[in-house]
């Protein structure tokens, strides 16, 4: 009776999707496309280590790494590290989003800056400042506090430089949370005397939940999937990410080593699902389209005091790894000679303007195309009933959680014959880019949108609105601050990202992360810093454009 | 809000255009290179001064170009494969991935390092070496390391460093070469003990003279040119080899095959022109390479093979067991205590 029921009221849905064709196409083609883009290079990759050279089934690959005990500890020590890195960075970003959006602490701007500075640089930057500062010669350890022979590989400071290198997504998706929970309810609550402590333990927190979880999610997925900061600062601590790297490049087992990378996925995935089945019982509407008072901010010296030092303190940290950098790249010789020079900034513009042009060029591209799907995604995903729905969702984490390595070579393995011939293209590329930070996008518009009373946009409905109509003047503006932030993230992650891409880098297009990375590796320390540096500054000036073109517009409208 | 939408495409569709209509005229060559990107680059500068075909390169480390090769291997994207030793054209060319050319200019090279299977050309030879950080050594009271048996001293526990031999090309000759010194099983022996003094092992074969320059660790193995390049960089080193018998590597350039056709010819001139007398001149006085030209006269600066203590480095041998020397070293050596402490 019940299954009948349920298909019927399939069949309903499925009537009604067909009466608007315009969504109906948009569901289509939007299926297609994630499909091909994200599921098929990852099968696609999976099919090749599960079979041989003649293309029959063959699990001995899979024996071979179940049979390693290497294979769990290193699983083991991902899942611990990502873990770790996932709860305290949701937590920094939460005080930080707390702060900034419900406080009336000094510098908001100025901490929502410092907030968002460390995912505007290559990741692996940091670890190499972490060891200039804190390691045996480190300018912190050995100069100033003269301690002897400080070790700073391994987990401890693995888990710092992620959570500095992380916590500004947890950050990012928190404060558009935070933002679009309607204050009143909070203001009603104290209004009606409960103690700020319980406001914020029975109204703030538990209306922000979805934002913690996707938080937690996606700082867990990417910490697990990372490869720069492990691989310059693990030591002899072994994590996933780089064992299926050394396999793959440095015992050419590609078979081997795409499996191992793939089988991140999994704790992933069940974090993805954990998080669905929680969020999804539960009501977190609070704009409702009924008028609102504005927010009183928090003035209580006992709460304000305390979150600036927390927030100050995180704030110094992240300025002192990051003036390294800037200092490393003005010095002649780190160490050696430490009189100022312009000589790496000379060799950067000299030689690494192709790499720059196409750097932001590629980032340029993909940016706006990332955003807007994002955002389109995660309104069909909230706002819509559709087959496939469940499909479109997986599709569009798989490549966010996939180690970069594996999807750059799925990618070739899948577009490197026809029909759809891409490698060596600027395409390829700004495909992988993408994809790969699409997902953050979905997860802060299906945040801000669930904040959103759908009623608002069913009314918009019958007053004769389209779908279209309804999509880019209601929940559109009503999704601002996850705009902004898709926009921002899609950017920067592109500016930023390297294992993805340095499989696709081809003689045409290459990129400015790849290029450090090369520096790296020749140990030209100063000439990587310099990129670096240059690429830091690009990103802010977009960033600042982005603050004025997105969020004055709105404060423009709001006015008006 | 639909105006920054608006300036937003029109931007991006305004940047699209070059990506469409980029046809190329030049002559020029496709080559995936290892080398240090600040060598390659003057390498490919000087070739485009000689010949006017211009270069296209990607610079990756070796391990990853095979990679790249073999997911590629349907439609390869580029020519040449220029840089990595002996051992890894070897396993590429065992996947089939390369393909045969043997250049006229190759009577300039001793007969012993020419590939018998006439896939890759040889370009230049690299020895291992150790490069200690003269501070460090000041503060120790000791001399630069000269053998193998100095570096397993319990005094120097986690002031060692090597990259991993699985992912670089530089520690995997200094292992191979070390195994074939002392024989497998008292190396591998040999190799347990030296774990205990090892601080990290890299990813790359230079990050570890790098980790000695700044005075992270005290002593570094790899390649003697990576040392020297981290020298002229300003580092404090001093180099050393090994007495109880030197590991060396002979650099190779290769045909990818089924590469693009239309640059077949210009990457044969590629080839002949890395055994030419400008090339092997400038490898040698700029980046501290030993020349295979017997025309092309040693850099004064370096120390003449034929005075260090070379081994007769088995190319074969090395290439053929690479695999399950590496695993083997990964279940024995490295992760013994790779566990959370």
């Amino acid at each position: 009776m019940a299954v009948k029921q349920m298909r019927q009221q399939r069949r309903k849905e499925f009537v009604m999707l067909l009466r608007q064709p315009g969504l109906f196409a948009c569901i289509v083609v939007i299926l297609a496309i994630l499909v091909l883009f994200c599921i098929f290079p990852v099968l696609r990759l999976l099919w090749t280590t599960i079979t041989n050279q003649e293309g029959h089934l063959d699990l001995s690959n899979v024996e071979h790494i179940m049979n390693s005990t290497n294979f769990f500890t290193s699983l083991g020590n991902s899942l611990m590290l990502g873990l770790t890195v996932a709860v305290i960075s949701t937590i920094i970003g939460y005080v930080f989003a707390y702060a900034v959006t419900r406080t009336n602490m000094p510098g908001k701007r100025f901490f929502h800056f410092m907030a968002m500075l460390p995912i505007l640089s290559p990741p692996f930057v940091i670890s190499l400042a972490m060891i200039l500062l804190f390691g045996r010669s480190g300018v912190i350890t050995k100069t100033l506090l003269h301690i002897r022979n400080h070790n700073v590989y391994g987990f401890g400071s693995l888990m710092i430089v992620q959570t500095l290198a992380l916590f500004p997504l947890a950050y990012l998706n928190l404060k558009g949370m935070l933002e679009s929970i309607d204050g009143s309810v909070e203001d009603a609550s104290r209004s009606l005397g409960a103690s700020r402590v319980k406001v914020f333990t029975s109204v703030t927190l538990p209306l922000s939940i979805p934002g913690v979880f996707s938080a937690l999610l996606i700082v867990f997925a990417k910490s697990i999937s990372d490869f720069g900061n492990p691989q310059v600062l693990a030591g002899n601590f072994s994590v996933l990410s780089v064992d299926a790297y050394m396999q793959i490049t440095g015992l050419y087992d590609l078979k081997t080593g795409a499996f191992m990378a793939l089988s991140i996925l999994l704790p992933a995935m069940l974090a993805f699902f954990i998080q669905k089945y929680w969020v999804a019982r539960k009501s977190f509407v609070t704009i409702t389209g009924k008028p609102v008072g504005n927010i009183q901010r928090i003035r209580d010296r006992h709460i304000v005091v305390p979150l600036f030092i927390f927030c100050l303190l995180i704030t110094v940290i992240v300025i002192m790894l990051y003036g390294t950098v800037v200092w490393i790249s003005l010095v002649k010789t780190w160490g050696v000679d430490m009189s100022l020079s312009f000589k790496n900034y000379e060799f950067v513009f000299k030689r690494g303007m192709s790499a720059m042009q196409d750097t932001l060029l590629l980032a340029l591209i993909a940016t706006p195309i990332t955003a807007v799907l994002g955002l389109v995604i995660s309104f069909l995903l909230v706002r819509k009933r559709f087959f496939g729905k469940k499909l479109m969702e997986i599709a569009s984490m798989i490549p966010f959680a996939v180690p970069g390595i594996a999807l750059g070579i799925g990618y070739i393995l899948s577009f490197n014959t026809p029909p759809v011939l891409l490698t060596g293209t600027a395409a390829i590329i700004v495909a992988a880019l993408v994809f790969r930070t699409l997902s953050v996008g979905v997860e802060a518009g299906s945040n801000s949108l669930r904040a959103v009373d759908a009623s608002i946009e069913e009314a918009s409905t019958i007053l004769g609105a389209n779908n279209l109509t309804t999509f880019t003047r209601i929940s559109l503006p009503l999704m601002r601050s996850a705009l902004f932030s898709g926009l921002l993230n899609a950017f920067v992650r592109s500016m930023t990202s390297v294992s993805a891409v340095i499989f696709l880098v081809s003689v045409n297009w290459n990129l400015l992360t790849v290029s450090i990375m090369s520096e790296i590796e020749g140990s030209r320390l100063g000439v990587a810093s310099a990129y670096c540096v240059v690429l830091m500054v690009i990103v802010v000036i977009a960033l600042l454009i982005l603050e004025v073109a997105v969020n004055g517009e709105g404060s423009r409208r709001k006015r008006k | 809000m639909k105006r920054v939408f608006a300036i937003l495409l029109a931007l991006c569709m305004l940047l699209s255009l070059p990506v469409l209509a980029s046809a190329e005229q030049v002559k020029s060559i496709s080559i995936y290179t290892c080398y240090v990107e600040n060598e390659a680059l003057q390498m490919f500068e000087q070739f485009t001064k000689d010949t006017g075909i211009k270069v296209n390169y990607v610079r990756l480390g070796a391990g990853e170009i095979v990679t790249r090769l073999e997911a590629e291997a349907q439609n390869p994207q580029a020519s040449i494969f220029m840089g990595g030793s002996v051992d890894t054209h070897t396993s590429a060319m065992n996947k089939g991935l390369l393909d045969h050319y043997v250049s006229p200019k190759l009577e300039v090279v001793d007969e012993r390092w020419k590939d018998p299977n006439e896939v890759w050309t040889p370009v230049s030879m690299i020895v291992t070496a150790f490069a200690s950080n003269t501070d460090y050594l000041k503060e120790k009271g000791i001399p630069a390391p000269t053998s193998w048996a100095e570096l397993i001293n319990p005094d120097l526990k986690g002031d060692v460093c090597m990259a991993h031999p699985g992912t670089s090309g530089a520690a995997y000759t200094a292992f191979s070469g070390m195994l074939q010194t002392f024989g497998v099983e008292e190396g591998f022996e040999y190799m347990k003990k030296l774990d205990a003094n090892i601080a990290q092992y890299t990813k790359a074969g230079a990050a570890p003279y790098r980790m000695a320059g700044l005075g992270e660790i005290g002593i570094a193995i790899g390649y003697d040119l990576d040392a020297q390049a981290t020298i002229l960089e300003g580092y404090p080193l001093v180099i050393t080899y090994p007495s109880e018998g030197t590991g060396y590597e002979v650099t190779c350039v290769s045909m990818v095959k089924g590469g693009p056709a239309n640059e077949v010819e210009a990457a044969h001139a590629f080839i002949d022109w890395m055994l030419s007398d400008t090339c092997q001149k400038m490898a040698t006085e700029q980046f501290y390479r030993y020349p295979i030209s017997k025309t092309v006269e040693l850099n004064p600066a370096m120390i003449p093979m034929d005075q260090l203590n070379l081994i007769d480095y088995d190319f074969i041998w090395s290439g053929d067991n690479k695999v399950a020397l590496v695993e083997r070293f990964e279940r024995e050596v490295r992760t013994r205590d790779n566990v959370l402490k």
